[in-house]
């Protein structure tokens, strides 16, 4: 039954950000097989047996709605136009062989909520292991060595090997186009700004901490009706490594 | 406390002494019995002293005799007192066993209170530490009831003891301050101890001397049962018991089975020191117990398990304490633990000055919980009476297993973080601190060092949560409900402290020098700070297994994380939330030594680090909450939180900025100036 359920997962995503990187036997839907509900409490029968369910969240130089600061102690991470005047909000990046020179972000944010996501163990089989898209060459080392435990590099070695599964159950959505209102994407939340990005010379001294114009990039994710994207997700990762 | 008279010895009040003097009938009666007799035939003292009973001073001296090494830890200013009449109670009888003699001792006593008012060393000189380590309360309702043939009697198997600091409804208080009346107090409060021995009637129950095991209490089965509230009050009375704040509730209650307790001899410096040895495994009852401070919603983890093939007991502790003088080397441990530390980092150091010395040697702790009960009482009835239909039983661990444990503690009386306070030092307690927890030898297994080594993996280290009912056949012999942990398995752990001040601290006090000031508010409570340096380093693989096999893990990665710093503080404060949290708040000024690695299990040298490592970080309005259902918004729920301030966010820090590598090649530089980041993570039943 296991198997069977993974084969009925399903993803639902409308946001600006859908990719989210699973291991990959998970989120696998295939189209020759009957797609059938789950009831939430079935699925607590199929996997965890009623688990933990966990809760993150982290705000990168925001509040609790996801809106940029500022606040008491930060100023500038909302400001519009080039009135970045000290350090606030800020990350950079310095390349080897590019002494003093940067990649200078102003004015980020972020924001991600993840919500029920589920822990559990399983078998890699258990979420399909269809022999067509085994390439044992990933799992070896240049000089053709197999990595995984036991040594053995055939797609049923992979298949019986335990595995660290992170599930989703499902929620219930609604879009409606004609307002743009949206509900239940709540898997997920994120968004992220950038207001400016700049190269930084090294022949400015203030470096990272430049005020110097010429933004060539911002970024934006977020929902058309403010705050971070929602994203509804169900299904299963398995992750293992080697 | 009421006022304090000097009186250097204890007095018997006259009118409540009683004797009863048909105390020599012996007759045979078992043990159960003996038990249950309160000085019929025996003998009864009621003690009262209206004034108390105080002492100027009360010092363990140990090597007398050897100049270099004389020293001693001196109690001063002693006051026991009760506010009721004939507080204690001591029955003394006789009867016997089988014809063996048994003498049955029970002593009781009511509201009592104890300060010490000073806690100083003392060196070879006979000179008193300037400054005091802090000033103690206990209060305390409790009793002994020991029935052994005579007093200690190592060869009689079926000694019966019954210890208690508490009774049901006259819980116990220990109360820490670094000061005079007025000082903030940390508490644990609303406590309960009792430890007694069971089944002693067919069990082993040995409380004996010999020159082996010093004094030893063992037994085949007792109970434990100790819980109390963290509390924090910071403008209180003198020694004061009323409107606490709370922190949170924490609790080890059920069966210890194979205890043995010994102390004796033993040292650091020179030949006088006490040993003092702890063994036990847990029993199917044992539970550990995390809840609201005051409350009744709390989770109970129980059900512990051994690591697999694990002989027991599955935890032992062997502690050394001594007073030591300056100088005196408290031996190497090993980070890694390796034959001669080989590929392994040996820490050690000497006293910086007259210290209280702790060592422990080769501790470990090898079970975990498999079961965690949610008591929840807004479920079903009164929010404060626990109903059969609050309790959700869910097969999660929480594991933490120690595979060897090694310590060097020094604790030095007076407040000096930076080791160049001007004398006399402040109040306080200042300590240097190496502590080790390892898997020995198996980060050499996982470089490839010592690719013979055995795998070890049922005494070694882990941090764990897990599925301990999956719907898996993990171990792959065709049935489910195998146990499924993930985390850091097999790991070693270090945390190096130099000049690591303990303070009882004030809302808003000053710290590490004056990097923390008023204007940064950091909130009173428990305080450990260092302005000369903490390293904190674990290492191990990131990953998930079968518990009962972790030999074959599904690895994820080797993580590698060592956190180097030049100033340090983290503070224990009650939340500022509601319902009642335990908050925390802390600093980190990194140095260089700081990196952060994860590496492919099967190929170690393909790592990506981040290293070089500097700049601030500073936890603010941290805490852990525990939820009922009707606060966690219809489930039970365990909350970790805190703000994160980066760089000169931080009081003024320095930028976060770090190399990249990709082994050792370096990719380049990252610079977080300043910033405010908040994490919040959350456990609940599905």
């Amino acid at each position: 039954m296991i198997a069977e359920y993974s084969r009925k997962l399903r993803t639902t995503a409308r946001s600006a950000l859908v990719a989210v990187a699973l291991g990959w036997a998970a989120l696998i839907s295939q189209g020759a097989l009957a797609l059938e509900e789950v009831t939430d409490a079935e699925l607590g029968q199929i996997a965890g047996q009623e688990g933990v369910s966990i809760g993150l969240e982290v705000r990168i130089n925001t509040d609790a709605t996801g809106q940029p600061l500022p606040d008491a102690t930060l100023t500038e991470c909302g400001s519009t136009g080039t009135t970045f005047t000290n350090s606030e909000c800020r990350f950079a990046l310095s390349f080897q062989g590019r002494t003093d020179e940067w990649l200078l972000f102003r004015g980020i944010y972020g924001f991600i909520d993840i919500n029920e996501i589920r822990l559990d163990a399983g078998i890699i089989s258990d979420a399909g292991t269809p022999a067509a898209y085994f390439d044992a060459t990933r799992f070896e080392d240049p000089s053709g060595t197999c990595l995984l435990a036991g040594g053995t590099c055939t797609n049923a070695a992979l298949g019986a090997r335990p595995a660290l599964v992170f599930e989703y159950p499902a929620t219930a959505t609604s879009y409606n186009p004609g307002t743009g209102v949206s509900a239940g994407y709540t898997s997920l939340l994120f968004g992220l700004g950038i207001k400016e990005t700049i190269v930084i010379p090294n022949t400015d001294p203030a470096g990272f901490n430049s005020t110097a114009a010429g933004s060539f990039l911002g970024v934006n994710i977020a929902d058309n009706n403010g705050g971070p994207a929602g994203i509804a997700i169900r299904g299963r990762g398995y992750f293992y490594g080697f | 406390m009421a006022s304090r008279k000097p009186l250097l010895a204890m007095s018997l009040s006259a009118a409540g002494f009683l004797c009863n003097p048909a105390a020599a009938d012996l007759v045979e009666l078992n043990s159960e019995d003996m038990s249950s007799i309160a000085a019929r035939d025996g003998l009864t003292l009621l003690i009262d002293s209206p004034t108390g009973v105080t002492a100027d001073s009360i010092t363990w001296r140990n090597d007398k005799l050897d100049a270099t090494n004389r020293a001693g830890l001196v109690i001063q200013n002693m006051v026991l007192e009760s506010l009721t009449s004939n507080p204690v109670q001591v029955d003394i009888d006789a009867g016997a066993n089988a014809g063996t003699p048994f003498a049955r001792l029970g002593v009781t006593w009511d509201e009592l209170g104890l300060e010490l008012n000073a806690l100083r060393l003392e060196d070879a000189s006979g000179n008193l530490s300037a400054a005091s380590a802090g000033e103690i309360a206990f209060f305390s309702t409790g009793g002994i009831t020991l029935v052994n043939e005579g007093i200690f009697n190592g060869a009689q198997g079926n000694a019966q003891l019954d210890l208690r600091f508490s009774e049901p409804t006259a819980p116990g208080d220990f109360i820490l301050r670094q000061g005079g009346p007025g000082s903030p107090e940390f508490s644990f409060g609303n406590a309960n101890l009792r430890l007694q021995l069971l089944n002693c009637s067919v069990g082993n129950c040995t409380l004996g001397v010999d020159d082996v095991q010093g004094v030893f209490l063992q037994a085949d089965q007792a109970n434990l049962d100790l819980n109390f509230d963290l509390l924090f009050k910071n403008s209180p009375a003198d020694f004061d018991r009323t409107g606490r704040d709370l922190l949170i509730k924490l609790g080890w209650t059920g069966t210890l089975e194979g205890l043995d307790l010994s102390m004796k001899p033993g040292s650091i410096a020179g030949s006088q020191g006490i040993a003092i040895d702890t063994e036990f495994s847990y029993g199917t009852d044992f539970s550990f117990i995390l809840g609201q401070a005051g409350l009744e919603t709390r989770a109970v983890f129980k059900d512990f398990q051994s690591l697999s093939g694990v002989a027991s007991p599955e935890f032992s502790l062997p502690l050394t304490l001594d007073v030591v003088p300056a100088g005196a080397n408290f031996g190497n441990i090993c980070f890694g633990d390796t034959p001669a530390c080989a590929g392994g980092e040996s820490l050690g150091f000497t006293a910086d000055r007259l210290a209280l010395g702790a060592t422990i040697r080769n501790g470990y702790l090898r079970s975990y919980n498999t079961v965690v009960d949610v008591v929840d009482p807004t479920v079903t009835g009164s929010p404060t009476v626990v109903d059969p239909g609050d309790v959700d039983s869910y097969n999660w661990s929480l594991g933490y297993t120690f595979g060897r444990m090694d310590a060097n503690i020094a604790i030095y009386p007076g407040f000096d973080d930076d080791g160049n306070a001007v004398t006399p030092l402040l109040d306080g307690m200042t300590a240097d601190i190496d502590l080790v927890i390892n898997s020995p030898g198996h980060w050499q297994k996982l470089q490839g060092l010592d690719p013979t080594a055995g795998d070890n993996w049922a005494t070694n280290t882990h941090f764990f949560i897990a599925d301990t009912l999956t719907a898996a056949d993990v171990d792959g012999d065709g049935l489910s409900g195998d146990q499924f942990a993930f985390g850091l398995i097999n790991a070693d752990l270090v945390w190096e402290a130099d000049d690591l001040a303990i303070r009882v601290a004030a809302d808003g006090d000053s710290a590490l020098q004056g990097t923390l000031t008023a204007a940064d508010a950091l909130p009173g409570g428990l305080w450990l700070e260092s302005s000369t340096g903490v390293r904190y380093q674990f290492r191990g693989i990131l990953g998930g297994g079968d518990l009962n096999d972790l030999s074959d893990l599904a690895e994820i990665s080797v993580v590698d994380v060592r956190l180097d710093t030049d100033k340090f503080l983290f503070a224990l404060s009650p939340g500022n939330t509601s319902p009642a949290s335990i908050g925390f708040d802390g600093l980190l000024d990194f140095n260089t030594g700081t990196y952060v690695s994860l590496a492919e299990p099967s190929r170690p040298d393909t790592e990506l680090r981040i290293e070089n490592i500097q700049g601030r970080l500073m936890w603010r309005d941290g805490f852990v909450q525990i939820l009922n259902s009707v606060e966690g918004g219809g489930r039970a729920a365990l909350v970790l939180a805190n703000n994160l301030l980066v760089g000169d966010t931080a009081a003024g820090g320095a930028p976060l900025r770090a190399d990249v590598a990709l082994g050792t090649q370096r990719l380049g530089e990252m610079v977080i100036p300043s910033g405010q980041f908040y994490s919040e993570i959350s456990l609940r039943p599905q």
